[in-house]
Order: C-alpha cells, then sequence, then structure tokens
C-alpha cells in the first residue's frame, strides 16, 4: 500500500532555515519534492534569540519549499538542537508474570517507560528514548523480543533531552505562522537516519554534524545508539574568530572563511595571501592564508576535541569499525576530514544524505542533512496500517 | 575635505635642464633625447668633437677646443678641468635660467671625472639645484680609473645637491648576459634615463615638492652609502602588488639579504588617476613586511596622468657602504658633521623668516608624528617615478624642513625625518620660492588641524624578524621611540573601528588584549553571542575565540 505522504521537515539553524518537503512511501527512498533554504537570523548557536526575526526567516523558507514542491505546509518534523541538549543510558526493566511467560507488546511499552522514570535536568523533558537494545532474563542484543520466552525483560535506552522552554521557543516560531508541529527530533538523531547506512550503523560508527550554531553528533555502536549529543559551537564561532583575530567585520569574516579558509596550516593549501578587494566602509586588506587557517583549525581542533571527550566519557569510541562521519556546513571546510582524522584517530570521511532521491543539489548539500534526516524519522517513526507492528516497532525505537 | 589649491603662478620659473658630459654621459642623454623625456632640454658636453658630432641631441657644447683640439682628454682627469674651465662660459650661457640642472656623467674618464665637477660647482653658483647621475667604472677597467672615478665622485659630491651612483658592475646584472655589448650598454643608459626621469617628474611643474631633491639627498644617503634601486611597472589586477613584485626582482634590486642592510628605502610610487589609496596600502603594507624594522622608510606619491592604468613603483634603498670602515660611527659624524658643513657651505642668502618658519613648521610636525596617511587620500601626492640610488654625502644640505606642501607630506610620513629634529639648519632654498613655501606652509597648517588622528597605516613589520644588522644608530633608537609613541596612540584608540589594520600589528595588539582582557564570562566574547548563555567548559568560555584563550602567537 504505497500511500504517498507528504512530510515536510523543518531545521531552525544558526545560519540558515531549511525546509524540506518530501514525499515518504513505506519501504522507499524518499522524494524530495523541494527545498526552501533561507539565511537564518535571529539564531545563535543553535537556539532562537530572537523569535521575530527567526520567524520571518522560517516563514520565508516555508513558502520558498511551498513554491518548490506546490506543497501546502500545515505540519512540519521540527529539528531541535542547542548546547542544552544531553544524553544519557537509563535500563527500563519489567517483570513478566510467570503465568504468561512471554514478552508482549505491552511489556515492551512498559520498559520504556520505566526507563523513562530517571530524574532530568531541571527544567528539561524528553525528546527521545532512543533504544539501544533489549534484555530478555539477561540474554542480551536481542532486537526484537517480542514473544521471548522469559521472565525479566529489560531494555537499554539512551533518553535524550532537552530544556523545555527552549525547544518551547521553537515550536511556538513555528505555530505563529500557522504550521503545527508533529515532532520535535534532535537533529543528530534526524541527520543520522540518512547520513548513516546500517552496515556503519552495525560496524559502529560516529556521525558530526557541524553546522553554523552547533555541532551535533551520534554515536553508533552494534547498530544501537550508544551516545549522542550537541555542543554550542559552529561555524558561527569560526567566523567570529576570525572577525576578532583579524580585524574584519563579520560578513567579511564569513566569506573568507568560506571562499579561502581552510584547517592546513602547513604546505601549499596554507601558502600565500589574500587579497580583500576595499568596498564601502571596509579598506581592503591582506590576510596571510596561513594565519586564516591556523584560526580556523584552532577552533575546529577544538571543538572535535570537545565531542571526542564526551563520547569517550559515554565509552562510545571504542569500537568504530565505520569510523567518523562529517557533514553540516563545515564539513566543507578544506582539510577537515584531516583535522579530524588526528583527532579521532579513525578514518573520517565527508558525507551527506542519502537514500533519498530528488534533484542532486538538494540532498548533497551537507547543511541539508539534519532537514532531510527529519523526514526520515518521519518515515521510520510513522505507524503504517498494513505494517502495523513493524510501524509500532520502529516508533517504540525511537520512543514515540 | 579641504580643497587645496595648488599655487602654479612660483613654477613658472621652474625649468631643468639635462647636460650630459663626457663619452658615458652623453650616450645616457642620447638615450633621453630619443625617449623624448618631457619637461626638460637636453644637452651635451664632450671634449671628443667626433663623439659630440654622432649624438642624437642636438644641443651640443665642445669643451676645451682649444685644449685638446676636438680630441678628447684621453681618460685625463685634469685635461677635462682644464678643458671645462676653458669653456665655462659657454657652458653657463646655455645653462643660464635653469633652476635644475642634471649631470649625466660616466666616471673614470677624463672628461667626465675631470669637467663634471666643475661644471657642476658652476651651475650650483648661477643658483640652480644641481643633480647629478653617475656611473662608476666597471672594476675589469682597472684601478687607475676606479681611482679618478672616486675622486670625480668626491668632488661631485661636495658641489652638487644630489649625486646617484651606478656602478657599472652591478648594473652588468641588469642586462641579459647572452645579448650583445651594445644592448647591455643600452639598458645601462635607459637605467639613468629612468632616474632622470625620476628627478624631472619630482620637480616638475604639477609636483609642489621642489625640495624633494634635498630631502632624497639627504635622508637617503649615508656617508658614501650605496644603494638599490628597483623599478617595476604593472597594470591590471593587483597591479600594485605586481609592481612592487617586479621592483623588487629588478636585478639592481639585488637579493633579500642586501636588502636587508638598507638603513633607508624611499619608495616613489606613482599612477594614473585611478591610482587608489587602498593601493598604495596594501603595497606599502606588503613592502614593510619585506624590510627590517630597523628600516627607515620614505613615502612618494603622484599622480601621472600618463601612467593611466598602471602603477609604478620605484625603490630606492640606502645601504651603508660596508668597505667603509666603522660605517654606523661615521654616519653618526657625518650628521654631525653636516650640521656643521652646511653652515659653512651655504652661498646664498636665507631670509630669516623663511628659516623661523620653516623651524616652526618642524616643530609643529614633531607633535603629529603619526599621522595617518589615510586622510590625504584626497590630496595628489608626489610621485618620484623611478627611485635614485642616493649615495648623497648629507653634509651637502640639511633636510629642507616641511615648507611646502610636501609638509603636508611630511605629516602623513609616519617616520618623519629625523634631520628635522637635529639640523634645523636650513638647506639651500632658492629665493624664488620661498613665498611659495610659506604661503604652502600656512595651507599646510590649517589642513593639519582638521585631522582627526587615526590609527598609523603602515603596519609595523613584524617584531621578531631579526634582521641582519644588530647595531642601531642613534637615527633608529629615536625611530623606534617615535614609533613606539605612535603604537601606544594607536592602542589607546583601539575601540575606534579600525578599517585596516594591517596583520602584524594587529597580532600584536591581539596579544596585548589577551593579556589584559581575558577574563571567564567576559563581555568580551564578541558581540555576536552577547544574547546567549555562555558555554561554559571546564571554565573556559567556548564563546571567546579559540586563539585567544590558547594564547596562540599570530605571526
Amino acid at each position: 500500500m504505497a500511500k504517498e505522504q507528504i512530510v515536510v521537515g523543518l531545521e531552525i539553524g544558526t545560519s540558515k532555515v531549511a525546509a524540506v518537503v518530501g514525499d515518504v512511501r513505506p519501504d522507499q527512498p524518499i522524494h524530495i519534492l523541494g527545498v526552501g533554504l533561507t539565511p537564518s537570523r535571529g539564531v545563535r548557536k543553535g537556539e532562537i534569540v530572537d523569535l521575530e526575526t527567526a520567524a520571518r526567516c522560517v516563514r520565508d523558507a516555508l513558502a520558498d519549499a511551498e513554491v518548490a514542491s506546490d506543497v501546502d505546509i500545515r505540519t512540519v518534523y521540527l529539528g531541535i538542537a542547542g548546547g542544552h541538549i544531553g544524553s544519557f543510558p537509563s535500563r527500563g526493566s519489567v517483570l513478566i508474570p510467570e503465568d504468561r511467560g512471554e514478552v508482549t507488546y505491552e511489556d515492551i511499552q512498559q520498559v520504556q517507560e520505566d526507563a523513562r522514570k530517571v530524574q532530568l535536568p531541571h527544567d528539561h523533558c524528553f525528546i527521545h528514548s532512543v533504544l539501544q537494545q533489549y534484555y530478555v532474563d539477561g540474554q542480551d542484543e536481542v532486537l526484537n523480543p517480542l514473544g521471548f520466552q522469559g521472565s525479566k525483560l529489560e531494555a537499554d535506552f539512551q533518553i535524550v533531552h532537552g530544556s523545555q522552554k527552549r525547544i518551547n521557543n521553537s515550536i511556538r516560531c513555528v505555530q505563529e505562522l500557522g504550521v503545527q508541529v508533529t515532532q520535535p527530533v534532535f537533529n543528530a538523531v534526524a541527520a543520522a537516519q540518512v547520513v548513516l547506512n546500517a552496515d556503519q550503523k552495525n560496524a559502529g560508527a560516529v556521525m558530526i554534524d557541524m553546522g553554523g550554531g552547533t555541532s551535533d553528533y551520534i554515536a553508533y555502536n552494534n547498530g544501537a545508539v550508544k551516545a549522542c549529543g550537541s555542543v554550542a559551537i559552529g561555524g558561527d564561532h569560526i567566523t567570529n574568530d576570525i572577525s576578532i583575530g583579524l580585524r574584519l567585520p563579520m560578513a567579511r569574516a564569513e566569506w573568507l572563511k568560506v571562499q579561502e579558509g581552510g584547517v592546513l596550516t602547513v604546505g601549499e593549501p596554507a601558502a600565500g595571501r589574500v587579497v580583500l578587494k576595499p568596498e564601502a566602509g571596509f579598506a581592503g586588506c591582506a590576510v596571510e592564508r596561513k594565519l586564516l587557517n591556523t584560526i580556523i583549525s584552532c577552533r575546529v581542533r577544538e571543538t572535535l576535541e570537545l565531542i571526542k571527550r564526551e563520547l569517550e566519557a559515554e565509552k562510545a569510541l571504542r569500537y568504530l569499525g565505520g569510523g567518523v562521519l562529517l557533514t553540516g556546513g563545515c564539513s566543507l571546510l578544506e582539510g577537515i576530514d584531516e583535522l579530524a582524522g588526528e583527532v579521532f584517530g579513525v578514518p573520517v570521511r565527508l558525507t551527506h544524505a542519502h537514500a533519498v532521491s530528488g534533484p542532486a543539489s538538494a540532498f548533497e548539500n551537507p547543511q541539508l542533512s539534519a532537514a532531510i534526516g527529519l523526514i526520515k524519522y518521519a518515515q521510520a517513526t510513522q505507524p503504517e496500517s498494513s505494517k502495523k507492528q513493524i510501524g509500532k516497532f520502529f516508533g517504540r525505537l525511537f520512543g514515540r | 575635505m579641504i580643497e587645496l589649491t595648488r599655487t602654479h603662478d612660483v613654477n613658472s620659473a621652474w625649468n631643468v635642464k639635462v647636460l650630459g658630459i663626457g663619452g658615458a654621459g652623453s650616450h645616457a642623454a642620447d638615450r633621453l633625447t630619443k625617449d623624448a623625456v618631457a619637461g626638460a632640454e637636453i644637452l651635451v658636453a664632450n671634449t671628443d668633437f667626433r663623439a659630440l658630432s654622432a649624438c642624437v641631441t642636438q644641443e651640443r657644447i665642445v669643451l676645451g677646443q682649444r685644449l685638446t683640439r676636438g680630441l678628447g682628454t684621453g681618460g685625463d682627469p685634469d685635461l677635462g678641468r682644464s678643458a671645462a674651465q676653458e669653456s665655462m662660459g659657454q657652458v653657463m650661457a646655455r645653462l643660464q635660467g635653469a633652476s635644475l640642472v642634471i649631470l649625466l656623467v660616466g666616471l673614470g674618464g677624463g672628461t667626465g671625472s675631470g669637467a663634471a665637477p666643475c661644471i657642476a660647482e658652476a651651475a650650483r653658483q648661477m643658483g640652480a639645484h644641481v643633480a647629478v647621475f653617475a656611473t662608476l667604472p666597471f672594476s675589469f677597467e682597472g684601478r687607475r680609473r676606479s681611482e679618478q672615478a672616486r675622486d670625480g665622485l668626491d668632488a661631485l659630491r661636495r658641489h652638487a645637491n644630489l649625486v646617484v651612483c651606478f656602478e657599472n658592475d652591478r648594473m652588468a646584472a641588469v642586462a641579459d648576459p647572452a645579448s650583445g655589448i651594445e644592448d647591455a650598454f643600452e639598458s645601462v643608459d635607459s637605467l639613468l634615463a629612468q632616474a632622470v626621469r625620476a628627478v624631472t617628474t619630482m620637480t616638475a611643474q604639477k609636483n609642489v615638492m621642489h625640495s624633494g631633491l634635498d630631502e632624497i639627498a639627504a635622508t637617503v644617503a649615508e656617508h658614501r652609502a650605496t644603494a638599490l634601486f628597483g623599478y617595476g611597472v604593472a597594470a591590471g589586477e593587483e597591479r600594485a602588488r605586481a609592481a612592487l613584485a617586479r621592483a623588487f626582482s629588478n636585478p639592481l634590486f639585488e637579493s633579500e639579504g642586501a636588502l636587508a642592510s638598507a638603513t633607508r628605502l624611499w619608495v616613489f610610487v606613482s599612477g594614473g588617476s585611478d591610482l587608489r589609496w587602498s593601493e598604495v596600502q596594501l603595497l606599502m603594507q606588503e613592502l614593510t613586511e619585506r624590510i627590517s624594522s630597523e628600516v627607515r622608510v620614505f613615502f612618494g606619491a603622484a599622480v601621472d596622468p600618463e601612467l593611466a592604468g598602471s602603477v609604478s613603483v620605484t625603490l630606492l634603498a640606502g645601504i651603508p657602504d660596508s668597505a667603509d670602515a666603522g660605517a654606523r660611527s661615521a654616519v653618526r659624524s657625518s650628521r654631525v658633521e653636516a650640521i656643521a658643513y652646511s653652515n659653512t657651505m651655504e652661498p646664498f642668502a636665507i631670509s630669516e623668516t623663511a628659516a623661523a618658519a620653516s623651524l616652526q613648521q618642524v616643530s609643529h610636525d614633531r607633535e603629529h608624528a603619526a599621522e595617518p596617511l589615510g586622510t590625504h587620500a584626497e590630496h595628489e601626492q608626489h610621485v618620484e617615478d623611478p627611485a635614485l640610488e642616493v649615495p648623497l654625502n648629507p653634509s651637502e644640505h640639511a633636510p629642507e624642513p616641511l615648507a611646502s606642501l610636501g609638509a603636508e607630506f611630511r605629516e602623513m610620513d609616519p617616520f618623519p625625518l629625523e634631520e628635522q629634529v637635529s639640523a634645523p639648519q636650513r638647506s639651500v632654498p632658492i629665493p624664488p620660492y620661498e613665498a611659495a613655501k610659506e604661503r604652502r606652509e600656512s595651507a599646510a597648517q590649517s589642513v593639519k588641524r582638521v585631522e582627526p588622528t587615526v590609527e598609523p597605516v603602515f603596519p609595523e613589520p613584524i617584531a621578531d624578524k631579526t634582521e641582519i644588522n644588530p647595531s642601531r644608530t642613534v637615527a633608529a633608537d629615536k625611530e623606534a621611540d617615535r614609533r613606539e609613541v605612535a603604537e601606544t596612540h594607536a592602542e589607546a584608540e583601539s575601540h575606534t573601528p579600525p578599517e585596516v589594520a594591517p596583520l602584524s600589528a594587529v597580532a600584536k595588539r591581539a596579544k596585548d588584549t589577551v593579556q589584559e582582557q581575558m577574563r571567564f564570562e567576559s563581555p568580551n566574547r564578541g558581540g555576536r553571542f552577547e544574547k546567549t548563555d555562555p558555554t561554559i567548559v571546564d571554565g573556559e568560555d567556548l564563546d571567546v575565540p579559540t586563539f585567544m584563550r590558547q594564547h596562540l602567537p599570530l605571526e
């Protein structure tokens, strides 16, 4: 039953607002109908600081997406990011009554709720409970315990939580435009849907989405989410560093970063200088490429090392057969894969959304990984009438 | 912006005559004639009649016709001198009315080495400025010629305002080794011609900086210094930098090593009316990065309509002659010498008012030592097109302190002449110009009051770049002090938005501010992140730039 369904993923990012309209059919790659991409104002470090301005940008993005896809947008899946997002593991357990002796759907529901009985930081709310694995009577690596014989069902979840206030801000921003938010989704979780394939998830992989305001990361071990989180440092910080370090206005610093910047400080990419032509309000200057790259690489290295520390704390870096995958706007910096390779000690690849169909320009842009991922997430969590069980299962997987 | 009107009536008397003396000199003069240098009358003088008649230049003077019977001096300077004295009346008659006399001479032989100093002296007495462009013989020509050349050079230095030396040995590098000898000499001639064009342009009608001659002379030269001359011209994109690169790669400008021992550097930039100030700034920035921080840089610029679309850069670097024993102390003593000397040397009367006025000017400008160039973008600057090698003997003349609108120029100079302070002596103003000077002084005065103080534009050369000259002169010390003053000015004003802060200055300032202002959760996080919560990790505010928190030494 290939019922066509339109899903819209909306990411209110720091550098851009992306609205992606996709056609979702079960068991088929999602088809992108249209993309609305506008520069974002009023968002810093992944959080909305100016509601009015941000709302205007969101409206523009949604309008562009509507025009591009010829669809009226009523509901969206909203991507959430920000330094306030955290995650920790939690185990839930439920006892199976002896007379029944086997695991039922209700047990699975219950174990998830049990896992949620944890103390969240003040003012935080649940975003996801991401299933890692089930245990039935101590037997681990159980993917689907339905029908298992046993007396005790346990499950490891990764609880993803975030600041209630900030999430509400984002939701309100969208609602003011007359659009409903179906569900807030953590950006990294969403992006991982389209950036990592099953093999990589099984082998163990880390995906880092370095965007304008935040760097979101998610680590898979043995096919399950081992750790995820968000660091409130992104391309904006790089631009700010350049602006302060080279005494340039932000716009020029941004241009410099995008057009000429990289993270390599030795060799040919770091040679020479960039001449900025004078224009209104700016007298022009010459910038040593090596200096520019030093500033950038300093910041990028620090950010990556911070992420590495967070992952190590969760013991998520042990089995990384799939290596590290970089996406997001910052992944376009020349040489960043080398730098990340140095930091993490494993091969690093630059990547973007896969397993989608549609205009290549839409999904090959690493900035859109999260927005497209939202659609994939929606597909994965949508309850399907004909495949209800599996749909529910996936739903449980993501803690719906 | 205050519009400055140039008073042209004064310049009507300005008259340049170029005289090529001797064989080499006539060849060089012929080069000029062929190139049709505007604004100057070209003459040649020789003892050798045949050589003279072979000249392209029409205006010819035979020297010592009775003495040598038109056969030349045979390489004897004494003969040359006598010949010149015999024909002095004729020479002076032809040079009459010139305000600037440029002598082209090849030293080492008879006519050049013997006659030129006499003619220079006479021209000086006539009341003209005298600039001499001399070539020194190849070393293979033998010691005798070298000695005669040196003697002639010394004699010339005593009389001329400006003596520019081109060593033939060095100039051999100018010519392509595969080219024929005629081509080689021709390229030498064209260099001389370029140099002459420089002087004529610099002192030409449309420029007001007549005193530039003395200024270059005194300030670029050290006692018996040699100089590096580089010339580059380029058009199109990034022409300023390309021209600078070409000037640097000019064979006469030698290697970086030689440049490293330069103590002074004169930069002339000229372009068409489309020459942009930002290009000039960029160029100067790049230039000062290439040279030692102890080098004193003097800057001249002008608009030459014929150069529309291109930019030409001329460099002239003064290098103390290493052959001179104790060159440094010699410099010091020579400067002292200069003060004493010029007092006695002056054959002209100096009007007291002019002297007093310029003295005032000197002290006034001292205060404004660090005026930026940026504010003067609209004014035409003065160009010296080719740089002149100016191994000048400063004993000839103290520099004429900022008396003209060149004063406006001098303000812009972030490295003002030290001589202004220590040598309040007058140089030799040509009487007709005094009035003009005073007029310009008052104009310049009013200009100065309007200027806002902005950071000096020229970057300090990289601080840790230690060049090969460890010894510092009194001059360099004072200059360093002055620079520090300028720096503190700059730092005090660093909150005004600096449009173009040169890199090294920025880095330096960044380092300084890091030490002072490094506070966690400080307001200095960068306005970008003001409305958000600081991201504190391990006690550090990550919104503060990483390179600042890690105290990275930014070069």
